[in-house]
């Protein structure tokens, strides 16, 4: 074993130097606790152990910012500050809700690598979502491909592993105008990332045969440096596959792919700040034909029962994976014996490394000859790399020299808590632009367009805005419908154009029982208040699955976080107030989380002219949900269906602009962020389903980016069939009736709402079914296609349904 | 022996990456190119003859119909096509030690071709700069839109 002893009599800020050097991402108060270990054992740790143990704690696999310990406070709009205290933020926020609910059909929740619900008394749902921005960033199609490939083996590491049945994917990019073709600081230039990223998941999905089925693109200036990538999957299992286990004497083995230097340091890389000077090493490109053979043999081997325990092989590679599955026994690897792509690794290289598509399994000495013959059969590496020890101990060897031997517990558990400080100053209320007031630059186009209302231009550029527009070009890369399970599919209408709210799956041709599929995210409200943008993204989830008619009383979501440099107290305060509000609202909505992750540090460094600078993203919360469908016959798409039915809105609108798409296309920042009451929504949403499940309901869209206005224009270009509305008829908050104003009215975003189309037959019964509720008729459907509008000021604005489809259709520049 | 292969269209089958690079060539403001040529680039390591290099491109990397390919050894760097049409060929080359999963496929394939002296490949892109273009925007473009540097490295061969 190399031995540094001189490690044992560095000072703390030494220490701190050498792991900035050795791009260990660790801090001085945890190579202090590695240095006192270490002290224990009588020598310097080599560079092995040093590399996992830096691994193992890293940001990424440890979430050490939301394990913390959290002083926070906040400064209301008088200036009063509240304090209050977290011990850890993770299990007071998100897994306290979860816990408090204590649903029976939550089989595995943050204790495997997806979550786990019941789907019926024989199969079980897992699902996770995962983050790959930091790679995706560096090389968008090898990252998001990765990403991709990485969530669909934690799906297949969950429990003795699930059959992956669809993919989700929600992108935040930066804009993909002009200056998207420039290099961003970062590197790449946006467009470039763009179709990497959207090239990298197509490629990975289709060919291992999986539907690509939900998902969301963002684009904002804020991600231009940082893009954002999520990917996930949903996976279906026996319910008797849940339970996983490895016992002192079972063979640690390694399947798929061969290991190279791909992705070394990745799970540390990930857990610091992009900066400039990165090594080609870190990057990790997939081969999901590789993936596809190994995912179909171990199947074939759970079904066998050939092996006990399972994990991927992701971030920290061996080190990781052989490290957790041994946290109880205690392991010992043998490193000469794991297959590389090519000679030349050094050993702590092929223990760290990150190449793709592999599985550790804990396998019964008895099973190893049969699980062989299994992978070999289908030309799939299964290789014995080693034995599960019971001495809680990890040690690792190359050709008899040992470079890793240590304490499991240090492992785990020595990594010291953080106790950090956080802070939220509430920012001061702006009231939202007159509608004279326009800020925007004048130019030639505007003038041209001076004949038309600008209410009526409104619509046309809020429909254009690529966070708002067509993603078909997108969607289309991706098969939706791979396996034949997908009911309700991303585009819907006639000519399946219109944008779904969520994906519906059946699972199996012998029941019309199903399970749907829905995201939201909005990370343009964190700029006003995390706490509201969480709320909203929660809601909107919700209230997707509620839309197509998903079951209320299955919901369970994913959390996935992401934001900047924790260590700064505004960003951890922005960070806390997400955690705060999930637990506010699935506390009432009762939907457990059931898996997570979270994705720091995601700010680009660089120096200009000496000065240190750092940009990062806004604190961006993505819920993920997932429910059950009773009958798929019946759910809803978002499509106008027939002239004559009737439009409702249901929910309150209120006057809240703040970080709306309208505000955005005025480009003023002032405004009230969109806020939520839970308890009044809820009523709603389950008075919604009711009638749902009841056919009374022929269209249902939730109203979300855009609001009234863009919602009603995606439902009229899906059905190709225009309405006439009046929009004084709509429920208003007191405020906004009394100021009158039809854009307010039109593209406020409050939360909770939803268009729907009711048929005159199912009227009655509707208005019964949603009786007490805020309900208001204010339009009808009408042949031909036109959109008309009856404003609060009693004028009349019109659009054809061909030009809302035309803005909405090329809102997105796709040229390379 | 280590040999290029290189693999376009035939004449009379549209290239449609090289038109729109043709046009995101003008939108970056560099002087007109006449047109821009792309296609893929193999490099096979082995000890093999160049016939056999030959039934490798024509059975696997080129398809009969509607490409044509083109041999030669690493060391002779030739640009593929005519030699005085005033162009100037960009080659992109994944760095090594950088995953080459088009690579491995084509190892896996020159064995089941019964080449079994194959011993490694690698795989890339190329781009022919019709023009007389200069070396420097050549490189200058290929970097911003054609390439990661961080991942492929660049060959300008005049």
């Amino acid at each position: 074993m190399q031995k540094s002893d001189e490690f044992l009599s560095l000072s703390k800020d030494s220490l701190y130097a050498l792991s900035r050097e050795r791009g260990l991402s660790l801090s001085a108060e945890e190579m202090l606790a590695i240095q006192s270990y270490f002290a224990e054992q009588g020598r310097g740790p080599s560079d092995a152990e040093l590399e996992t143990i830096a691994q193992t704690w890293s940001e990424h696999c440890k979430h050490k910012t939301f394990r913390a310990a959290i002083e926070h406070t906040e400064r209301d709009e008088l200036g009063l500050e509240r304090k209050r205290h977290y011990k850890d933020l993770l299990k007071d926020t998100i897994v306290k809700v979860t816990q408090e609910l204590q649903k029976p059909w939550c089989l595995s929740v943050f204790k495997d690598n997806a979550g786990i619900v019941s789907y019926d008394n024989k199969e079980a749902l897992a699902f996770k979502v995962e983050t790959h921005n930091h790679p995706s960033a560096l090389e968008p199609y090898g990252g998001a491909g990765t990403g991709l490939g990485g969530v669909i083996r934690d799906v297949l590491g969950a429990g003795l592993g699930a059959r992956p049945i669809a993919n989700t994917d929600v992108f935040c990019f930066g804009p993909l105008d002009e200056a998207g073709r420039n290099k961003s600081m970062g590197g790449l230039s946006t467009r470039r990332i763009f179709h990497g990223v959207v090239s990298g998941v197509r490629d990975y999905g289709n060919r291992m045969g999986i539907p690509t089925v939900n998902g969301a693109v963002y684009f904002d200036d804020d991600f231009k440096d940082n893009p954002l990538v999520f990917c996930g999957t949903l996976g279906l299992m026996p319910v008797h596959t849940i339970e996983k286990a490895v016992c002192p004497g079972d063979r640690i083995v390694m399947t798929g792919g061969r290991v190279g230097r791909d992705g070394i340091h990745g799970a540390t890389f990930s857990s610091d700040s992009l900066t400039t000077g990165i090594e080609s090493s870190v990057v990790q490109i997939g081969n999901p034909i590789v993936q596809k053979k190994m995912m179909d043999v171990l199947l074939a081997a759970r079904d066998k029962k050939l092996y006990r325990g399972i994990t991927d092989c992701g971030a920290g590679g061996l080190s990781s994976a052989v490290g957790e599955m041994g946290e109880k026994t205690g392991a010992d690897v043998s490193l000469e014996k794991v297959p590389l792509k090519y000679k030349g690794l050094s050993p702590w290289e092929i223990w760290l490394s990150e190449s793709q598509e592999r599985m550790v399994l804990a396998v019964p000495p008895g099973n190893l000859e049969e699980l062989q013959a299994l992978f070999s059969s289908e030309d799939v590496d299964c290789t014995d790399i080693g034995i599960f020890t019971d001495n809680q101990r990890l040690r690792v060897s190359y050709d008899q020299e040992v470079i890793v031997d240590m304490c499991m517990g240090f492992l785990h558990d020595g990594v010291p808590k953080q106790h950090l400080k956080s802070f939220w100053s509430c920012p001061p209320e702006v009231p939202f632009i007159s509608e004279t007031q326009d800020p925007r630059p004048k130019t030639q186009d505007r003038k041209r367009k001076k004949s038309r209302y600008e209410l009526e231009r409104a619509l046309l550029g809020i429909l254009a805005q690529p966070t708002v527009a067509s993603k078909e070009w997108i969607i289309r890369q991706y098969d939706h419908e791979v396996q034949g399970r997908t009911v309700l599919k991303p585009l819907v209408g006639t000519q399946s154009q219109g944008p779904g709210d969520a994906a519906v799956l059946q699972l199996h041709p012998s029941s019309l029982q199903g399970t749907a599929l829905a995201c939201g995210v909005n990370p343009h409200f964190s700029r006003w208040d995390p706490y509201w943008m969480a709320a909203s993204v929660l809601d909107e989830a919700v209230r997707n699955l509620v839309a197509v008619g998903a079951r209320l009383d299955r919901i369970a979501v994913l959390d996935n976080f992401c934001g900047g440099d924790p260590q700064d107290p505004r960003i951890l305060g922005g960070l806390v107030r997400c955690a705060q509000a999930c637990y506010d609202v699935a506390s009432v909505y009762g939907t457990p989380f059931i898996s997570g992750k979270d994705s720091l540090y995601n700010q680009f460094e660089w120096e200009a002219n000496g000065i240190k600078e750092k940009r990062s993203i806004p604190t961006t919360l993505l819920i993920s949900a997932v429910s059950q469908v009773g009958d798929v016959s019946k759910v809803v798409s978002m499509d106008f269906k027939r002239a004559g039915n009737w439009i409702y809105v249901l929910g309150e609108t209120r006057d809240e602009l703040g970080g709306s798409r309208y505000g955005i296309w005025r480009n003023t920042a002032g405004g009230s962020v969109p806020r939520l009451n839970p308890q009044d929504t809820w009523g709603l949403y389950e008075k919604l389903a009711e009638a749902i499940s009841q056919g009374l309901v022929s269209a249902c869209h939730d109203c979300s980016e855009g609001g009234l206005g863009a919602a009603l224009a995606e439902m009229s270009l899906a059905g190709e069939l225009g309405f006439y509305l009046d929009v004084r008829k709509a429920l208003l908050s007191a405020d906004l009736r009394n100021e009158a104003r039809t854009d307010k009215v039109l593209f406020s975003e409050s939360n909770g709402r939803f268009v729907v189309e009711v048929s005159p037959r199912a009227k009655r019964g509707f208005l019964s079914c949603l009786k007490g509720m805020p309900v208001s008729c204010i339009g009808q459907v009408r042949e031909g296609k036109r959109l008309q509008i009856t404003g609060m000021e009693g004028k009349t604005y019109a659009w054809s349904v061909s030009e809302v489809e035309k803005a909405w259709r090329n809102g997105i520049d796709v040229r390379n | 022996m280590i040999y290029r292969v290189f693999v376009r269209h035939k004449k009379g089958f549209a290239d449609h990456r090289g038109a729109a690079l043709k046009n995101e060539w003008k939108a970056a403001g560099l002087p007109a190119v006449k047109h821009i040529q792309t296609g893929h680039a193999y490099e096979v390591c082995g000890d093999l003859s160049e016939a056999d290099v030959r039934t490798l491109s024509g059975q696997l990397l080129a398809d009969p119909v509607t490409q044509d390919y083109f041999v030669c050894e690493k060391d002779q760097k030739k640009s593929i096509g005519n030699d005085r049409d005033h162009s100037l060929q960009a080659q992109v080359w994944l760095k090594s030690g950088v995953s080459d999963p088009v690579a491995d496929t084509v190892r896996l394939a020159a064995h089941d071709l019964d080449l079994p002296e194959f011993d490694q490949a690698r795989s890339g892109s190329f781009f022919k700069f019709f023009g007389a273009p200069a070396p420097k925007e050549v490189k200058a473009f290929c970097e911003n839109y054609l390439m990661n540097t961080l991942i492929q490295k660049l060959e300008i061969v005049g």
